[in-house]
């Protein structure tokens, strides 16, 4: 599993060129990668016991005194296969698949096919070593390989201004998720000794070390969350995931599948950490996680580029994900749901580029009729759209008290809502003719630009589907998981589908006030980010960038001039022989010489 | 116990298998010959005749072989290095002035052959990117095989007076070069004064506390050997540490002790700017280990949460600094500055695993530092301007640079796969016990950092070309060579820290982190987390 996309990214950096070459090759490496999965899947399928295999990374004996945990250090390459793992690389394997064969088309006039193509396998395979790893220090080193090749692939149209700024911030803001992670597992490392996921996780090592307890694994559980936050692109950190939208759009689609699945298969791998962190742990990972999802279910009202409010609506629903975490027994459910999600953002995302590209337009105002020009595109939309909202409605993820519940079920409307406002607003409703725009000339993208993001789409609502199902459920988690009643799921499904029901109302009925009221939010929101931008420069970043350069230019230099004008006077006699070029050879032949008297007239050589 | 311990933890076996080279070695003056083989040939370049610049390229050619010849005995002795015998290896002992205790005595433990080989790899790099120097290379070449003959002495040096002394040899040439070839006429004489006076004031505390270490322990001898091992009352610990402390601070460039590196690092050479970032700079975090941590645990525990307190405060400073430039190889030596603080904060985090990473650094952050300047030299000079408001664009026409700078930029920050994550994931592993709030600081100052490496690239990489700039040419073969050597040392590092396998085979066996740990567990016994007694909170 590991090494198929590893060989699959050498080979294309050891040679192989050309857009057809590339593509081919990167399909063949990721069909190989299913069927591999395939083999293994029907290997471990009736097997709720992990697969284990360890490959020696770093095995040190730090030390021969002190503690026993801490005389050696180990970090395996350590894999760890079980349902979760396996579902969640077919996903990251099929999402890849789909957006190659996308690119094929899509990316027709994208530059550095080889170096696109490397950089998505290599995404891939930290995507899997993610997955896989039993290991947290490995985990960590995976997670940064998958960074490394997120810059990458954002950055891959370098020759413009928008993918240098895209770059940037595809580099610097999940960085701070990167170090978060790095931290966390370093302050659990410092207090338990240990980093491999089983030996950690049973409760008498979590609650029974010395030297350990809950402000340990509060700390930690908080260093996780932000790691999760930062990289999944949730509120307030979905600016590298909005300011990267000009990236290719196979590239963003990629980005924003990979990271929330990744998130949501971290979180379960250390929900120990949070169980037995106290209530404080999971206080922050809720209210953050609630907050997130409000805020970026707000700002998905705001505004009418369909791009964005694809992506704040994604944004939200992952968030959900994370707070569905928090109920009790519905990990298994919300994995299940970033799963579907892993597959339908994406879809949904490329869905609005789509759009965007044919009706040359990137507001809602100036689109309509999609549904009729462009069939499979808009019905793909719709389906993304519903598998969005439909993949938190399982009823397991809300079953503690009533104000999760009731803030679970709003925060759903809302962004399904929001999702499904571009969808009834671009794909009905009627087509303008604007200057420089005949309507009649757009048309469906390329079947091979279609048919992989709806597969992407059904795929995402078929597991959106599967979530209600009890054994898929237990299948990912490995365990029993309790079973609901109908009306319980009938319910859950209907608030799931009463904000796509409302979107496209309001899309069919309420255009004007649809596109108005978020056209006015927008400009507030604008407003807001304006003052907040002026506050950070005015009393932050120019008051603090001030100070640097004040002492770097000013103090430090006039200290080192007079520094320097001391030296030069003291030693005016050396300095002017020295600046001519033969004189080195004499200073070096006098200081070797003297180097070697004293040696031989000390009297120990002479000895 | 000690057989429970070896039950218990997974440890290579202690009779390792015989690997290639090893056994090649046999003669008992290896270090001598890793340090006086280049002055020797110093000595006869200094002295060759070279009527009309005839032999120009001879200067350069002898002096690349002699520095592989250096780089493949450093070589040959890692492989031949006996990762489980406690102390130094390769010892040579000759009294030198007995009678001031002062002695001719060389050895070399697992972090000095790592250090070793990273000055080789390093000393390599700098004669490659220097294929095209033109002006007087005879006086370039032998003040580079003196520096690097002085770095390399400084490593091996088991004397605290030979130590002082090559520590203060190896500032002379290099300040002569900067001053003789910097890039700006204007510019390199202040830059070459700024090294020597900042490393005049390290030297004169480095001698200092040499001199304040001897005397306290009884005065009769300078031998790292012995004076590792006395206990010292902690005040004078504390004392000695402080100077240690200051003279390392004028290597590395620890905040506020940084402003040399700027300049230094700006006006040189490339192959100059390589050799001090990747090899000058790092002796700064040898002296921490080798003398603090290792001689001064008391002092050490002590002055921990200063050291890493200035370990956050400077890669803080030089992350934002570097966003104040305007100039491209300013901005390369504010964060050739960096993974010294990792190395900083490795040396206060006072455990093992800390220290094994502090020690690593040296290793990958020599490559990444010089890898960063070497890239921004050489870019500045491809693209005929370092002005950052000029550069841009430069991606489609420098291609192979343009990997190279990103990866040097991924280096610095230590992003995974480079050697400086390596040492990053045990600075940080080992370090969040002892400096909670260092290690923060300095993950804060990473991430300023990375958003500054981030800004660069744009800047240079990114967007149109600047129509105003000048038209640039990617560098032919002979100049990526260099950045080439450190690249692949960089990734070599970060992917088999623990040495390769093949076919489950290890190769090169031990790997560099082990030969390393061997050392470290020696000098680190007394860091090693206590038991934990009932009742410890978290």
């Amino acid at each position: 599993m590991i090494l198929i996309p590893l060989l699959g990214f050498l080979f294309i950096l050891s040679g192989i060129r050309g857009r057809r070459a590339t593509s081919n090759f990167t399909i063949f490496v990721l069909l190989v990668q299913l069927a591999d999965l395939a083999l293994v899947g029907w290997a471990r399928f009736h097997s709720s016991d992990p697969y284990r295999v360890g490959y020696q990374w770093i095995n040190l004996a730090v030390s021969f005194e002190g503690a026993t945990q801490f005389q050696a250090f180990g970090i395996d390459v350590s894999l760890r296969v079980d349902h979760l793992a396996l579902a969640a690389t077919a996903a990251l394997t099929l999402l890849a698949l789909a957006l190659a064969f996308w690119h094929r088309q899509g990316g027709r006039g994208e530059p550095g096919p080889a170096r696109f193509h490397a950089t998505q396998l290599l995404a891939v395979l930290g995507g899997v070593g993610v997955v896989v790893s039993g290991d947290l220090a490995a985990l960590t080193a995976w997670w940064g390989v998958a960074g490394v090749a997120t810059y990458l692939l954002l950055a891959h149209r370098f020759g413009t201004e928008a993918a240098g700024r895209a770059s940037r911030l595809g580099l610097a803001l999940p960085f701070l998720g990167d170090l978060a992670l790095l931290s966390a597992v370093a302050v659990l490392y410092s207090r338990f000794g240990d980093n491999d996921l089983d030996k950690l996780s049973p409760a008498t090592v979590l609650t029974q070390t010395y030297g350990a307890g809950l402000k340990t694994l509060g700390v930690a559980a908080v260093l996780f969350v932000i790691a999760i936050f930062v990289r999944g692109g949730l509120f307030p950190f979905t600016r590298w995931q909005l300011g990267t939208l000009d990236a290719p759009p196979a590239a963003v689609a990629f980005v924003q599948g990979l990271w929330p699945l990744l998130g949501a298969v971290l979180l379960f791998r250390v929900l120990p950490v949070f169980y037995f962190g106290g209530p404080q742990a999971w206080w922050v990972l809720a209210y953050a996680a609630a907050a997130s999802a409000g805020g970026a279910a707000l700002l998905a009202l705001a505004g009418n580029d369909p791009r964005r409010t694809l992506v704040w609506g994604g944004s939200a629903i992952s968030a959900l994900v994370l707070l569905a975490f928090g109920q009790p027994g519905a990990a298994g459910t919300s994995l299940a749901a970033a799963l579907a999600i892993a597959l339908a953002r994406p879809a949904a995302l490329l869905c609005g580029w789509a759009l965007t590209a044919a009706m040359r337009s990137r507001d809602l105002a100036d689109m309509g009729g999609a549904l009729r020009r462009m069939q499979m595109t808009s019905l793909s939309l719709a389906l993304a759209c519903v598998a969005l909202s439909l993949a938190l409605a399982p009823k397991g993820v809300a079953r503690s008290g009533w104000h999760s519940v009731w803030f679970l079920a709003a925060a759903m409307v809302v962004a399904g809502f929001a999702l499904a406002r571009v969808y009834g607003l671009a794909a009905h409703g009627e087509l303008r003719r604007r200057r420089a725009f005949e309507p009649t000339r757009v048309r469906e993208v390329a079947p091979v630009m279609w048919w992989p993001v709806w597969l992407l789409a059904v795929g995402g609502l078929v597991l959106a589907a599967a979530a209600f199902l009890t054994p898929w459920v237990a299948f990912l988690v490995g365990g029993k998981q309790a079973s609901y009643a109908v009306q319980t799921d009938v319910l859950w499904m209907l608030i799931g589908l009463a904000g796509p029901a409302l979107g496209l109302a309001a899309g069919l009925a309420l255009r004007p006030l649809a596109l108005a009221w978020p056209a006015r939010g927008e400009r507030w929101v604008a407003g807001a980010a304006g003052v907040a931008a002026y506050l950070y420069g005015r009393f932050v970043h120019a008051p603090g960038l001030g100070t640097v350069e004040a002492f770097e230019h000013r103090a430090l230099r006039s200290g080192e001039d007079a520094l320097g004008s001391a030296l030069a006077r003291a030693h005016g006699w050396a300095a002017r022989p020295v600046s001519g070029a033969m004189a080195v050879g004499l200073v070096l032949v006098a200081v070797v010489a003297a180097a070697l008297l004293a040696g031989l007239l000390a009297p120990g050589v002479y000895r | 116990m000690m057989g429970l311990f070896l039950l218990a933890v997974p440890s290579p076996s202690a009779t390792p298998i015989p690997v290639f080279g090893s056994g090649v070695i046999g003669f008992s003056f290896l270090l001598s010959t890793i340090i006086w083989a280049p002055v020797v040939w110093a000595l006869v370049l200094a002295t060759v005749p070279n009527p009309r610049g005839r032999y120009d390229r001879f200067f350069y050619g002898s002096s690349f072989w002699v520095t592989f010849g250096v780089l493949a005995l450093a070589f040959f002795g890692y492989i031949q290095f006996q990762a489980f015998t406690v102390g130094p290896q390769y010892e040579e002992k000759v009294p030198w002035l007995p009678a001031f205790g002062i002695t001719y005595h060389l050895g070399a433990d697992g972090i000095s052959i790592l250090v070793l080989i990273a000055n080789g790899i390093v000393s390599l790099a700098a004669i490659l990117a220097s294929t095209g120097l033109r002006a007087r290379p005879r006086e370039y070449y032998v003040l580079l095989l003196l520096a690097e003959a002085a770095l390399n002495g400084l490593v091996c040096a088991r004397d605290l007076f030979v130590l002082a002394l090559f520590w203060g040899a190896a500032a002379l040439p290099l300040a002569l070069l900067v001053s003789g070839w910097g890039v700006a006429p204007a510019r390199r004489w202040a830059a070459g004064l700024r090294l020597l006076g900042y490393s005049g004031v390290g030297s004169l505390a480095l001698l200092l506390a040499v001199f304040l270490l001897a005397a306290t322990a009884g005065g009769g001898t300078f031998d790292l050997d012995y004076l590792g091992k006395t206990g010292l009352p902690e005040r004078a610990q504390v004392v000695i540490g402080i100077l240690v402390v200051i003279a390392a601070a004028t290597r590395l460039g620890i905040w506020p002790l940084h402003g040399w590196a700027r300049e230094v690092l700006a006006e040189a050479p490339a192959g100059v700017a390589i050799l001090v970032a990747g090899a000058g700079m790092r002796m700064g975090g040898y002296l921490l280990l080798r003398l603090l941590d290792a001689s001064l645990h008391d002092g050490t525990r002590l002055l921990a949460p200063l050291l890493a307190a200035l370990a956050g405060a400077t890669a803080l400073w030089c992350g934002l600094a570097a966003f104040r430039t305007r100039d491209l190889r300013v901005l390369g030596a504010y964060l050739a500055i960096v993974p010294g603080c990792v190395t900083i904060l490795g040396a206060a985090g006072v455990t093992p695993l800390s220290l094994d990473g502090a020690a690593y650094s040296l290793f990958g952050g020599a490559v990444a530092s010089a890898l960063i300047v070497g890239a921004c030299a050489v870019v500045s000079e491809r693209a005929l301007t370092r002005d950052l408001a000029l550069l841009g664009g430069l991606a489609g026409r420098l291609p192979r640079l343009s990997w190279l700078l990103v990866l040097a930029g991924l280096g610095v920050i230590g992003m995974p796969l480079t050697g400086t994550f390596v040492s990053e994931l045990l600075v940080f592993f080992g370090s969040f016990k002892v400096s909670f709030v260092g290690a923060f600081a300095t993950a804060a100052g990473l991430l300023v950092a990375g958003a500054a490496v981030a800004w660069m690239l744009q800047r240079v990489l990114f967007g149109a070309p600047n129509p105003d700039a000048p038209p640039a040419v990617d560098a032919p073969l002979t100049e990526t060579w260099a950045l080439a050597v450190l690249a692949g040392a960089l990734i070599y590092l970060g992917v088999v820290p623990g040495g390769p396998k093949l076919a489950g085979i290890p190769f090169l066996d031990p790997g560099a982190i082990n030969v390393v740990n061997a050392s470290v567990a020696d000098l680190a016994s007394t860091y090693a987390p206590p038991s934990p007694t009932p009742g410890g909170g978290g």
